[in-house]
C-alpha cells in the first residue's frame, strides 16, 4: 500500500461527505489564514521598505530643490483646474464659496436676475431686462429725450447678497457696469443709487463705470487690466485737449481666472504644479515637515503678512505714486501672496492724499471722524487699528477660514461665538460677567457686540467693524459714529452710556462725551439723534440697528422709534429710506405679534425706497395717517430724549433737529 | 511499510503546502470539476471569502455615508480609493472564483495550476489592501505608500490571468 492509498485525496472527502456547501469542512483545509498573513506580510513589508528606499533616495534628489528659497512672483498663473488634482478638497472648499463666483461669464446658470421683461422705473429712465435665446440684455428707454440703449450681460459680479451686470458698447473694448444690480435677497432690482449711498437726483448714469479700470483688481485673480492708450491720453492732454480717463481710457485685460480663486491667496502657481508632477517631490514633502517654498502656505505666515493678503483686497489702496496707478492699470498689481503689502501699495486712510485731479475730499467720507472705517473693503484699516493686531497675534485668519466653516462670512461657528475673543483673554472666559456686567449667556455678553459694533456700511447692509476696540461714548459722540451702548439699548443717550461705563469700568472707561458731532443734545436719544441729524451714513446705521436682535428692549417699548422711522422714509438717501422700511416693518410685525395693531402693515409692504417721489409722498402720508389714528394709549410713553410728545408724535425740536443736518454728502463707496 | 508522509510534495519536489493548496499528488491531466483540484478550490474558497469579506466593506462605506463620517465623506481621495478597495477586492474574488470553474479544464499542468492559482490569490489580496491601505495617512491629492501593493498585486494577478488566457489560445 502507497501512502498515497491510505491518504484519501481531499476531493473525495468533499465529494463523498455529500455536504450541501461545497466549501463545508474545507476551509481549515485551504488555510487561507496564512495566506492573508504571509502574502500582507511580504507585501507590506516590500511596499514600505520600497517606499523608504524610494523616499530616503528622493530626499536627496529633491533636497536643493526644497532647500533652494523661491519668489512666488517667478512664477506663472496656473488657474484652480490645475490645483485641484492634486488638492481635490481644497479645491471643493473654495469652490462653494462666494469668492469664487465673485466675477463670472454671464451664463444662465451664473445669472441671478429675472429678465422677465418686467421695467424697472427709476429718474425718468425705464429699464428692462430681458432673456432672449439663453443671452441675457438690459434694454434702456429714457423717457424725457426718448433716447435708448441695449446691453448684452457679458459677465456678472458677486452672487450672494447682489449681482451686478458688465456688458460692452460696440466697437468698444473696455466692460462697464450697467446701473442696475439684481438683489438677490429681496429678488428685485436696484439701481446703483440705492446701493451706493447716492442720493435721489443723483445722474441716472453716474455708476456706469468701467470696470477694466476698477473691479478688475479684486474680483478676479491674476488681472492685467491692460491700459494701452495712456501716453496718447497724456500726448493729447498736453496739447489742451479735454481728456477723460473714464471716457477715453482703452483696455486689452486679461485676468488669469474670472473670481477669486486659489492663487489669489497662495500665490502664481505655475512653478509649483510643475515641480509636484514628480512624485518622489511630492512623498518627500508629505513624509517631511518642510514646506514647499514653491507656494504661499496663509497660515504660515506671519500674522501681518496673513492680513497683508487679505488687505490686498479687503483693504482700499491707492499707489504710492501715479506711476504705480499707471503701472497697475497697464500690468495689474505687483502685490503678490505673502509679500508685504505697504511695499506695493498705499492703503488708504482718512488724510490720505488724492491723486491730482482727484476730489480732495474723496477718502475723508469713508471714514468715522476718529480714523476708523466706516465702509466695507477697508477690513484691513479696522485691524491694523486693533489692539489686538497691534500689541498680539489677532490676523484675519484667527476668525476667517477660506476652506471650512459657513461661506456667508466665512467664519467657523466658533468664531461666532464668545470663543472667538476667549481663545487669547481666558482670564474674562473665567467669569465673563464681571467683565460685562451683563447675564453671561445673553446677547449683551456677546464679545461682538460690545468690541466690533455695527458700524459700517456696504452691498446694501450694516456689517461689524473690524476695528476691534472698547465702547467709549465720549469718542462716539466726537466722532459721529454709531456707539455700541446706545447699538443695543436704542431708547438711551450717549450720557447715560458713559455714565453707566463710568460706573462700571472705572471714570478712564467712561469719559463724559463733549459734544455730538451733529450738534445734539447729549441727552437725546443717540439713535434717534443719528437718525435726525446725522449724515447719511450715520442716519443709515441708526436705521438699521434699531431692529437689531440683540436689542434688550420688548417691542412696545421701541414703539417709540415708529415716527422716527417714518420720518427716515422721506430721507433723500435711498439706502437710509430702505432700512427705514425694513426696520419698521419688523418692528411692526413684533407689535402686531403683541397685540397693538397700527395697521401700517399694509401700506408699508406697498411702499418701494425706489418709487418717484409723489409715489412714494402718497404711501408715506398714508402711514402717518395711520400712525395718527392708531390706538397709541397702550404703548408706554416715549424715554427722555426721544424729542416726541406724550402720545409718540415728533416735537417741534424734532423737526428743528432735521432741518439742520448736513447737507448730502455722496460717499464713494469703492466697491 | 511505514506510512509516507502527509505532507504530499509535487512533481518536482516543491513542498506546495504553504499556500494551502496542499495536495496529495498532482495531476497533469485536465480534471472534470475544481472539487477535484486543490488548487481550484483555494481559489474557489479565496474568492468566495473575499467576495463577502468586500460586500461588507461597501456595507462599511455605506454606514460612513450614513453617520456622515466626516473622516470619509471630507477627504476625496480617501473615499475614492476605498470605493477602489471595495470594488477591486470584490471583482478579484469573483475572478478567483472564476479561476477555480475554469482552470482544471484551461490548464492541465497540475504545477502550473497550483502556482497561477498563488498569484492570483496574492494579487486578488493585494489590489485591494493596497487601496484600502493607500487611503490610510494618505495626503490630499496623493495615497500613502502602501498604494505600491496596488501594482504589485496587478502585476501578479495579471500573470495569472494571462498564462491562463495563453493556455486557452494554444488549446484552441
Amino acid at each position: 500500500m502507497t501512502g498515497a492509498c491510505e491518504t484519501p485525496p481531499p476531493t473525495s472527502r468533499l465529494g463523498t461527505e455529500g455536504s450541501a456547501l461545497p466549501f463545508s469542512g474545507r476551509l481549515a483545509h485551504v488555510s487561507w489564514r496564512p495566506i492573508v498573513l504571509r502574502w500582507g506580510a511580504a507585501g507590506a513589508v516590500l511596499a514600505v521598505s520600497g517606499g523608504v528606499a524610494l523616499l530616503s533616495g528622493a530626499r536627496s534628489v529633491v533636497a536643493d530643490d526644497l532647500q533652494r528659497p523661491f519668489a512666488v512672483r517667478q512664477a506663472g498663473w496656473a488657474g484652480s483646474t490645475t490645483c485641484k488634482s492634486c488638492h481635490p478638497d481644497h479645491h471643493a472648499s473654495w469652490h462653494r464659496t462666494f469668492h469664487r463666483t465673485m466675477t463670472q461669464d454671464a451664463t444662465a446658470g451664473a445669472v441671478a436676475g429675472a429678465f422677465d421683461g418686467r421695467t424697472v422705473r427709476y429718474q425718468g429712465v425705464d429699464a428692462r431686462p430681458v432673456e432672449r435665446d439663453g443671452r441675457f440684455f438690459l434694454e434702456f428707454a429714457d423717457l424725457a429725450s426718448g433716447r435708448t440703449a441695449v446691453f448684452e450681460i457679458e459677465r456678472t459680479v458677486g452672487s450672494r447678497r447682489y449681482q451686478q451686470y458688465l456688458a460692452r458698447r460696440p466697437g468698444d473694448p473696455n466692460f462697464y457696469r450697467l446701473p442696475l444690480l439684481w438683489h438677490i435677497g429681496e429678488r428685485r432690482w436696484v439701481h446703483l443709487n440705492g446701493a451706493f449711498l447716492g442720493a435721489d437726483g443723483e445722474d441716472y448714469w453716474a455708476h456706469f463705470a468701467t470696470w477694466n479700470a476698477n473691479c478688475i483688481f479684486c474680483h478676479n485673480t491674476g488681472p492685467e487690466p491692460g491700459l494701452r492708450n495712456y501716453p496718447a491720453m497724456m500726448d493729447r492732454q498736453s496739447r489742451g485737449e479735454p481728456v477723460s480717463f473714464d471716457r477715453d481710457a482703452r483696455f486689452e485685460s486679461h485676468v488669469a481666472e474670472l473670481g477669486v480663486a486659489c492663487e489669489s491667496c497662495h500665490g502664481p502657481a505655475s512653478e509649483h504644479a510643475r515641480r509636484n508632477r514628480n512624485p518622489l517631490r511630492r512623498y518627500v514633502l508629505h513624509a517631511g515637515a518642510r514646506r514647499d517654498p514653491t507656494i504661499v502656505h496663509p497660515e504660515a505666515l506671519p500674522p501681518e503678512r496673513q492680513v497683508d493678503l487679505c488687505g490686498q483686497c479687503h483693504g482700499q489702496r491707492t499707489g504710492h505714486s501715479v506711476d504705480d496707478l499707471v503701472g497697475w492699470m497697464e500690468n495689474g498689481p505687483t502685490f503678490r501672496a505673502g509679500d508685504r503689502l505697504a511695499d506695493h501699495v498705499q492703503p488708504v486712510w482718512r488724510d490720505t492724499p488724492v491723486p491730482p485731479g482727484v476730489d480732495p475730499e474723496l477718502f475723508r467720507p469713508r471714514f468715522w471722524a476718529d480714523g476708523t472705517p466706516r465702509l466695507t473693503a477697508y477690513e484691513y484699516q479696522g485691524i491694523v487699528q486693533s489692539p489686538c493686531f497691534q500689541r498680539g497675534e489677532l490676523s484675519c485668519l484667527s476668525c476667517h477660514t477660506m476652506h471650512e466653516g459657513d461661506v456667508r462670512g466665512q467664519l467657523q461657528p466658533a468664531m461666532r461665538t464668545q470663543a472667538a475673543c476667549i481663545n487669547c483673554h481666558r482670564g474674562i472666559g473665567a467669569d465673563v460677567q464681571a467683565h460685562t456686567h451683563h447675564l453671561p449667556d445673553g446677547p449683551g455678553s456677546n464679545c461682538y457686540g460690545c468690541h466690533m459694533p455695527r458700524a459700517v456700511y456696504g452691498i446694501m447692509e450694516i456689517h461689524r467693524s473690524h476695528r476691534i476696540e472698547s465702547p467709549d461714548a465720549a469718542r462716539d459722540a466726537a466722532a459721529g459714529r454709531p456707539d455700541a451702548c446706545t447699538s443695543c439699548h436704542v431708547d438711551r443717550s450717549l450720557a447715560w452710556a458713559a455714565r453707566s461705563t463710568a460706573a462700571w469700568w472705572g471714570p478712564s472707561r467712561g469719559r463724559a462725551p463733549g459734544t455730538r458731532a451733529e450738534g445734539a443734545d447729549l441727552e437725546t436719544v443717540d439713535v434717534v439723534a443719528s437718525l435726525a441729524a446725522g449724515d447719511p451714513l450715520q442716519r443709515a446705521v441708526a436705521a438699521r440697528v434699531v431692529d437689531v436682535e440683540e436689542t434688550p428692549l420688548p417691542a412696545r417699548h421701541r414703539a417709540f422709534l415708529i415716527p422716527h422711522l417714518l420720518l427716515a422714509l422721506e430721507d433723500d438717501y435711498p439706502a437710509v429710506r430702505r432700512f427705514a422700511a425694513m426696520s419698521l416693518a419688523s418692528l411692526v410685525a413684533e407689535l402686531e405679534a403683541d397685540g397693538f395693531a397700527c395697521g401700517l402693515a399694509e401700506p408699508l409692504a406697498e411702499l418701494d425706497f425706489l418709487a418717484t417721489p409723489g409715489e412714494r409722498q402718497r404711501r408715506v402720508a398714508e402711514l402717518w395717517r395711520r400712525w395718527r389714528a392708531a390706538d397709541r394709549a397702550g404703548l408706554p410713553p416715549p424715554p427722555a430724549g426721544a424729542l416726541l410728545t406724550a402720545d409718540l408724535l415728533p416735537l417741534p425740536v424734532l423737526e428743528a433737529l432735521r432741518a439742520g443736518r448736513r447737507r448730502p454728502q455722496e460717499i464713494n463707496i469703492g466697491e | 511499510m511505514g506510512r509516507r508522509s502527509h505532507t504530499p510534495k509535487g512533481p518536482a519536489g516543491d513542498p506546495g503546502s504553504h499556500l494551502g493548496d496542499r495536495e496529495p499528488a498532482a495531476r497533469d491531466e485536465p480534471l472534470a470539476s475544481w472539487r477535484e483540484d486543490p488548487p481550484s478550490r483555494a481559489a474557489m474558497t479565496y474568492g468566495w471569502t473575499a467576495v463577502a469579506t468586500f460586500l461588507v466593506l461597501g456595507v462599511v462605506l455605506e454606514s460612513l455615508n450614513l453617520v456622515k463620517a466626516p473622516y470619509y465623506l471630507d477627504a476625496r481621495l480617501r473615499r475614492e480609493l476605498w470605493t477602489l478597495a471595495h470594488a477591486h477586492g470584490t471583482l478579484l474574488g469573483l475572478l478567483a472564483v472564476a479561476f477555480a470553474l475554469t482552470a482544471p479544464q484551461a490548464v492541465a499542468d497540475a504545477r502550473t495550476r497550483r502556482r497561477l492559482s498563488r498569484l492570483l490569490r496574492a494579487g486578488a489580496l493585494l489590489v485591494p489592501a493596497g487601496f484600502l491601505l493607500g487611503g490610510v495617512g494618505n495626503a490630499e491629492g496623493d495615497p500613502s505608500l502602501a498604494i505600491l501593493l496596488v501594482p504589485l498585486g496587478a502585476a501578479l494577478a495579471f500573470a495569472a490571468v494571462a498564462t491562463v488566457a495563453w493556455r486557452l489560445l494554444r488549446r484552441r
